[in-house]
């Protein structure tokens, strides 16, 4: 376009130059006129020139100005990203309307029932024990509260939990959000989320609380307990040769290398593959390493044959002096043997299987532990083979406790002392507030205090536990609906978000109990509040 | 053909697209880095529709005349650049591949030198 403004241009020169060489030439009446005309022609033409230079400068600044003006538009939404990323505190609000036209909020639909209503209230009911949906979590939100619109179908101390995946494996984090025992703490006296409820005791804050021992506190929350330092710690050889049936859980103490290895023997009770997944964690929770021990190759039901046993290694290197936690996850078979490089090992909670009725010897079974207080432990067995009379040590001094019925959890009471038990017969599950060994050389308290999650049981809590640490909050009743809130905190909790989703599970125990085929809980709504943070937020908080 | 818009209006469309076109592009960059960055605030699909638009109207605009330019120095570096840009892009986000990420942001980079190059010097061939 310049181009051929510039011919035009050399054109109009060229013709002026010519008109002027004209005006040079003799005059006459005739020829003043022409000049006459000449002059004015002149004069328009200067005005035209004028005109035309006057109007490509104002369009030369105009498209300046327009190009700042365009160059504004991606300035302003870098702008506005960068303030919305980094500078402001915002909450985000989700509704998912459940049983709305075309909701697919909740998975696997498998275990949600078909969209109903109810009074023009749209709900899908929950079926199943375990129903999981997502949350969106924008980049750098630091909180959810979620909020779930629920009816109460099961009439009974039910209880529902909300959990957030808080690993890359299927692992939750869960917060009661209906629990009827624990509508009762308003009861007990309370200062921030602490509940008291041994009255001999004192309100202390929660960096306080940390610090106290010998004291059990329980809580749904992330409250970790402070690791002890073990004295008599001694890296040796560690045989336990007690079978025990399924999950457990250990805790032990270890400077330097870890070398553990186990035993397996599947008693393929059930249908399926039965691999045990071993895995070491730190007391922040991370993984530290990994081990699988595979199926025997049956995985159809051959309860009858004795399986053969197999082994597993599992190692980690050049850890730091202290308390880990080594799980043993559930599968349909007994751990025969543990070998570990350290003198210090218990179990949170034992199920010994060195039983018949397990294709097992029955030999049996010694059991050490101490406590620091009153308290009780739970003996359990689900068959008759378990019945039997246990005897115990306790400071030196032989008693006997008959256990006689199956099905139904016996309570121990204890008072302050050390512990050896001799279970003769086995198949029982022992579970209580001290942590349980094979020997009294493995015996150590891996923590200041023991920390237990919260039963639904508001007796047992008042008679075992010293504190209750929890943001529960009593649900709002509209009718026969309940409002019930969590908040989680994404960076506290360590949640694992992934593509700006964080995978929330419901669970309510009472859908996957026998005789509750029947039953649904229905979900009207559920409400997701994701807060994040903004620079001068963080600022004023700091 | 009639064009919609001529001489300084043309120029203003002309301009006006070129941005819109490369502010998308990179926002959609920067999407694919850390994703939720653009598309929580922003729908980038509503950006696509007025990049289009704007497009639309650049075509049915008179064109400016290119002269032609001399390839310098400066045009092979910012190839180079580009290559290597798109090689840890894509790198990062195909780094859950293991050894076969390595494989296909080396061989995309070199692409993208190579075909930036072909484009360069099309005219010279």
């Amino acid at each position: 376009m310049t181009a051929r403004k510039d011919e035009w241009e050399t054109r109009y020169r060229k013709w002026k130059k010519k008109d002027k060489t004209k005006e040079s030439a003799p005059k006459s009446l005739a020829e003043a006129s022409v000049l006459s005309r000449t002059e004015k022609k002149n004069e328009i033409e200067k005005r035209v020139d004028k005109y035309y230079t006057e109007k490509t400068q104002v369009n030369k600044k105009r498209t300046r100005i327009s190009k700042i003006i365009i160059a504004i538009i991606p300035l302003a939404m870098l702008f506005f990203l960068v303030y919305n990323n980094f500078l402001v505190s915002r909450d985000f609000n989700y509704l998912y309307d459940i049983g709305s036209e075309g909701d697919k909020y909740l998975t696997p639909i498998a275990r949600v029932s078909e969209p109903a209503e109810d009074n023009g209230v749209s709900y899908r009911g929950l079926t199943e024990a375990l129903v999981y949906f997502d949350a969106p979590v924008p980049l750098g939100s630091e909180s959810l509260k979620i909020q779930v619109k629920f009816k109460d179908t099961l009439q009974d101390n039910w209880t529902m939990r909300l959990g957030a995946r808080d690993q890359e494996v299927w692992h939750y984090n869960y917060h009661f959000i209906h629990n009827p025992v624990l509508n009762r703490l308003s009861e007990l006296p309370k200062k921030d989320n602490i509940y008291l409820v041994n009255s001999e005791l004192y309100f202390l804050t929660l960096d306080e609380l940390k610090y106290e021992s010998d004291i059990v506190v329980a809580t749904d929350t992330q409250y970790a307990p402070l690791p002890n330092i073990v004295s008599d710690y001694k890296k040796e050889k560690t045989l336990i040769t007690t079978s025990l049936r399924g999950a457990h859980i250990a805790y032990i103490y270890i400077s330097g290398d870890l070398d553990l290895e186990v035993e397996k023997q599947d008693i393929n009770w059930y249908e399926g593959s039965d691999e045990l997944e071993i895995s070491i964690y730190d007391l922040e929770n991370n993984l530290i390493a990994r081990t699988k021990i595979p199926d025997d190759g049956i995985t159809e039901v051959r309860n009858k044959e004795k399986a053969i046993a197999q082994k597993g290694f599992l190692n980690a290197s050049a850890l730091k002096e202290g308390v880990y936690k080594i799980e043993f996850g559930n599968f349909d078979g007994v751990i025969r043997e543990i070998r570990i490089n350290t003198n210090k090992i218990v179990f949170e909670r034992v199920f010994l299987a060195d039983s018949t009725l397990y294709n097992l010897e029955t030999k049996p079974s010694l059991l050490y532990f101490k406590t620091n207080r009153n308290e009780q432990i739970e003996l359990v067995t689900y068959h008759k083979e378990g019945i039997q009379n246990i005897s115990y040590l306790k400071d030196g001094k032989n008693n006997l406790f008959n256990f006689y019925q199956e099905d139904k959890p016996l309570y121990l009471e204890l008072s302050r002392g050390e512990y050896e038990f001799k279970i003769p017969k086995n198949d029982i599950i022992i579970s209580g507030m001290p942590y349980f060994s094979f020997s009294r050389e493995s015996y150590f308290e891996p923590f200041k205090q023991k920390v237990v999650g919260i039963r639904n049981d508001f007796d047992w809590l008042i008679n075992n536990v010293d504190y209750i640490v929890t943001e529960y909050n009593r649900p709002e009743y509209e009718g026969e609906w309940i409002i019930a809130e969590t908040e989680f905190n994404i960076n506290d909790e360590q949640l694992f978000v992934k593509d700006n989703k964080l995978n929330i599970v419901f669970n309510v125990p009472r859908l996957s109990q026998e005789g509750s085929q029947n039953y649904t809980v229905p979900i009207d709504w559920i409400k997701i509040t994701v807060h994040k943070p903004g620079v001068f937020e963080n600022e004023i908080l700091i | 053909m009639k064009s919609l818009f001529k001489e300084h209006n043309a120029v203003l469309v002309n301009h006006l697209f070129q941005t819109l076109l490369v502010t998308y592009l990179l926002l959609l960059l920067l999407e694919q880095i850390w994703k939720g960055v653009v598309s929580t605030y922003l729908n980038l699909n509503y950006l696509l529709i007025v990049v289009i638009i704007a497009g639309i109207l650049d075509v049915f605009s008179e064109q400016p005349k290119k002269e032609k330019e001399r390839i310098t120095k400066k045009d092979y570096v910012f190839i180079i650049a580009l290559g290597i840009l798109g090689f840890v892009i894509i790198k990062y986000k195909t780094t859950a591949l293991g050894w076969l990420s390595w494989l296909i942001s080396i061989i995309a980079g070199i692409l993208i030198i190579l075909l930036s190059l072909l484009v360069l010097e099309e005219d010279d061939v």
